[in-house]
């Protein structure tokens, strides 16, 4: 797992990101990638707007009802066989999917994409304690072999170029035949992840998935997937673990229905994913397949402190990853570089109030608040709105910089006098701009580094407009 | 982990008693209304799939055609629910009827519903539907019948989940594919490579059967 | 408070000048006051304006961006509109400053009354004025940026189109990517120097590939990101506010000058 610490090294991240040739080689592919997709999507689908409002409509009703459509679900879902856990903590829902799979024997785990599994740290506490886990969703399995975080929360192994991939093959698949895989194209590194997985989906005694949502009125757990990983996850074991936080459930199918149409639109610029699949409770007497157990683990890990709070639209995500397709600054760095599990925008607004406003406070900030990712956001949540708020968390608790605050206070002072102000603008800008002289530019300027690094500093005309005015008048 | 439930529920009410505001109930369920074939075909198509109109008593004969033409071994998985669409007519396609396994490179099965707002098929689950079949053999097969084909994703749902919710409801919406390697879209990531769906019209009582 | 115009019969302008305009560019407000004219509005700059606070609220200082909004408020209180040379400045009047106030329900109102006159430039000429007497000729072919809070804040896109295509002799060349930022925002750029250099390192990119002579926008912000990284690329691209080229008023420098 990412630990905390590394949101506050976003700087540090961020200059390396923006010096790593493959990762810029990657990221590059977003405009005509998922930019370009969803777009044609959006523009295929002449209702997308209305389907907007209803998908926020049904997110918005299940938060102001959240402790009754969860006690629902729990309720439904018992009814049809299944188990519900619940944890406050990561710590605490670590401990609960051990014991399931301790008590009975699982030494293998396969697993479908959750990225609420790399939020409690799921993995290398399962192997800590001897379990393997088998990663199936392709991007997942890239960088579990390359012993990454995923950068992206719907293609976790964006950040690799496809001779990287075919590299992290030769190192880890079996060398005797090394000679059957060419490894030439995306289809063929494709075709040998199939091959290897394949009987491994098998071989695993419990499976372990995400939810893209739970319903409260049949128990359900919905995942959405393309690959068809997930469904072999929770369809081939015994056991199937489902983990999900709290803000995940949603009241019926058809608030589940609103969120569908559009999910994939927004994610892969697809209409529809490939497989939507609804679980309820383990195998009946009648099956012939399916777990023969299936559990439910449902984590807050404060998602409840942040009801109520100018913050909570966050719980509104439905985790379709489009607001950091569309954001140049994650098209800058790429999702290492936020340090935490969710990157990008949603990873801006969440991520304080998982980790805290002092070790997450780079992500916030580190937005020019172009507002793109409200605006491509199916679920109409306003992340500049929500940066801001943790701005401000940050400045009333003093975390940021002395420097910051100080060039604020002085500012403000004079903005708030503005005789005074005139006065001060009107000489400064009478010296910068005999400074420049003919050029009529700063190359360097020592308060402005930040700025002239890369650009010059364009020269102040002399005379301000509001001196110039007055004197006309 | 005792009493986390009644701590979480305990935050959850604490936090909204802010906001006391009484919510707008769930849009009521839609008017289950019947889909458009045509609409539907097209879709799947988009989605990859390929689609094929036949006479609801032809499937054995399509199946053993579409595996030709493809130099595909004329052997499949079908699903216990179709046992009965007269496979011996086809005496040099071999069947077993069951849960497919890694063995099976091709698995024939039914599905409930099509949805034509999004070109969807729907399995649902039962003792004679296991959902395997449709994840793991690599050329998948489906039957559906066109008068089945509803409108949308709610009439779907309402229509799947019956007087009892199966254990699986799956909308399959063309074969499995991954972009996950240079955002490049390629089929058959885990599940199915292909996937061709046998869309069934009924067969008009004593009257010959008729392809379109 | 000083006024110019007085024999137009439309109604009263407040000029939000904009602090960039003020200190670096003031021949984009003289610009505005002219366009406003044309249009005939009787313009008014009230002498207390400083600027609207968005260093300061965008850094989650809301004490100093209340002080300041309260300066705002004051010296724009006796117009019918109040019109600024920047999607960005508008948009923090019309959208922001009464987010400031929730707990001062008067103050409140005022800031509701304030959002409701104010305009940016280009929108306030084409929407509200419906003004099409643009009589300028730029014979040169240019591209535009729409900056972010004109674009999505302020609605802003096809208003400044539509006055250019009036102006003799532009051709207009689309930008790709065009709904993308330029790395400015505010205390961003140098906050973030790197990212924001990648930011507008595409922009000016894109910018070169136009073939433009000039760069066109309506925010200053944009502006002086953008040419000063063309310039630092030594790229000869002019950059120039939009109002400049609407008023004819072009026989000032662009906002670096192209060329060693």
């Amino acid at each position: 797992m990412m630990d905390g610490a590394a949101a506050a090294r976003f700087p540090e991240a961020s200059a390396r990101a923006l010096g790593d040739e493959n990762l810029q080689a990657a990221l590059r592919l977003l405009g005509e990638g998922f930019q370009a997709r969803r777009t044609d999507a959006v523009e295929r689908f002449a209702g997308f707007e209305d389907a907007r409002d209803a998908a926020v409509a049904a997110k918005t009703r299940t938060l102001r009802n959240l402790d009754r459509h969860l006690e629902t679900f729990e309720a439904r879902c018992r009814e049809h066989g299944g188990v519900v856990h619940w944890a406050e903590t990561p710590a605490d829902a670590r401990q609960i999917v051990l014991e399931l799979l301790t008590d009975r024997g699982v030494r293998a785990l396969s697993k479908g994409k959750t990225m609420v599994a790399e939020e409690i740290g799921l993995n290398g506490f399962l192997e800590a304690n001897g379990i393997e886990v088998i990663e199936t969703d392709l991007g997942e399995y890239i960088i579990q072999l390359a012993e990454e975080a995923p950068s992206h929360i719907i293609v976790p192994a964006i950040h690799k170029t496809m001779p990287q991939v075919a590299d992290l093959f030769r190192q880890h698949h079996d060398q005797a035949k090394a000679g059957s895989f060419p490894r030439r194209t995306p289809a063929d590194l494709v075709a040998e992840a199939r091959a290897v997985l394949r009987r491994r989906f098998l071989e695993a005694d419990a499976g372990l998935t995400g939810a893209n949502f739970l319903v409260a009125e049949t128990g359900s757990s919905v995942i959405v997937t393309n690959e068809g990983n997930g469904d072999l996850t929770q369809t081939l074991p015994q056991l199937h673990i489902v983990l999900a936080t709290i803000e995940k459930v949603v009241p019926t199918l058809a608030d589940g229905a609103a969120i569908l149409r559009v999910l994939a639109r927004s994610a892969t610029g697809q209409d529809m994913s490939a497989y939507t699949t609804v679980s309820t409770g383990p195998r009946r007497p009648s099956d012939v397949d399916g777990p023969a157990e299936y559990h439910v683990v449902l984590l807050d890990n404060g998602r409840s402190r942040l009801l109520g709070t100018p913050a909570e639209e966050v719980l509104r995500c439905i985790r379709c990853g489009a607001c950091m397709n569309h954001c140049p600054v994650y098209g800058a760095v790429g999702g290492h570089a936020y340090g935490w599990v969710y990157p990008g925008p949603i990873g801006a607004a969440l991520t304080p109030a998982l980790l805290g406003v002092g070790a997450a406070r780079h992500l916030p900030n580190a937005s020019s608040l172009c507002g793109r990712c409200e605006e491509v956001c199916p679920m109409r949540i306003p992340l500049p709105k929500i940066f801001r708020y943790w701005r401000e968390q940050e400045h009333a608790a003093r975390l940021n910089s002395e420097r910051m605050r100080l060039g604020l206070a002085l500012w403000g002072w004079f903005a708030a006098r503005p005789r005074l102000y005139r006065l001060a603008t009107g000489v400064a800008m009478r010296v910068l701009s005999r400074l420049a002289g003919r050029s009529r530019r700063f190359r360097s300027l020592v308060l402005a580094s930040g700025w002239t690094r890369s650009r010059d500093l364009p020269a102040p005309a002399g005379r301000t407009f509001l001196n110039s005015w007055k004197r006309r008048s | 982990m005792s009493g986390a439930r009644e701590r979480i529920l305990t935050r959850v009410r604490e936090r909204l008693g802010s906001a006391p505001e009484e919510p707008a109930p769930s849009p009521e369920p839609r008017e289950a209304r019947s889909g458009d074939v045509g609409e539907f075909c097209r879709r799947l198509q988009a989605a990859g799939a390929s689609v094929e109109r036949i006479a609801e008593d032809a499937v054995p004969q399509a199946v053993a055609r579409y595996l030709a033409e493809r130099n595909l071994a004329a052997r499949v998985k079908v699903s216990p629910a179709l046992a009965n669409l007269g496979w011996a007519e086809e005496p040099l396609l071999e069947t077993a009827f069951g849960v497919a396994d890694l063995a099976d490179a091709a698995a024939v099965m039914p599905a409930a519903l099509g949805v034509s707002e999004t070109g969807s098929l729907v399995h649902a689950s039962a003792g004679d539907n296991p959902t395997t079949n449709h994840f793991l053999p690599d050329h998948a097969i489906a039957v559906v019948a066109e008068e089945t084909v509803c409108a949308d994703l709610e009439a779907a749902f309402s229509a799947a989940t019956g007087p009892a919710i199966p254990r699986a409801i799956c909308l399959i919406t063309g074969p499995s594919r991954t972009g996950d390697i240079e955002q490049r879209i390629e089929l058959g990531a885990h599940g199915p490579r292909s996937l061709h769906v046998l869309v069934t019209a009924p067969v008009p009582e004593r009257g010959p059967a008729s392809a379109t | 408070m000083s006024v110019s115009g007085s024999e137009s019969g439309r109604g009263r302008v407040g000029l939000f000048v904009t602090c960039l305009a003020d200190l670096f560019r003031p021949s984009v407000a003289w610009a505005s006051v002219q366009l406003l004219e044309q249009a005939g509005f009787e313009v008014a700059v009230p002498d207390r304006q400083t600027c609207c606070g968005q260093p300061a609220y965008n850094a989650g200082d809301l004490p100093t961006a209340r002080r300041v909004a309260r300066g705002i408020l004051d010296a724009f209180e006796p117009f019918d509109y109040v019109v600024a040379p920047s999607g960005s400045c508008a948009g923090m009047l019309r959208l922001h400053l009464g987010r400031l106030f929730v707990s001062e329900q008067e103050t409140a109102a005022r800031a509701e009354h304030l959002a409701r006159r104010t305009h940016e430039l280009t929108e306030f000429l084409v929407d509200v004025a419906s003004w099409t007497g643009v009589a300028a000729e730029f014979p040169h072919r240019v591209t535009y940026h729409d900056s972010c809070s004109s674009l999505r804040e302020m609605a802003v896109r096809d208003q400044p189109r539509a006055l250019m295509a009036q102006v003799q002799g532009l051709e207009l060349v689309e930008l790709g990517d065009r709904d993308v930022c330029c790395g400015f925002g505010g205390t961003f750029c140098v906050k973030y120097p790197d990212i924001s250099t990648k930011m507008v390192s595409d922009k000016t990119a894109a910018i070169a590939a136009t073939g433009a002579e000039t760069v066109l926008a309506g925010d200053l912000g944009c502006l002086l990101n953008i040419a000063g990284r063309l310039a630092r690329e030594g790229r000869p691209v002019a950059c120039r506010h939009v109002a400049e080229v609407l008023a004819g008023t072009t026989g000032t420098d662009p906002i670096v000058p192209v060329g060693p």
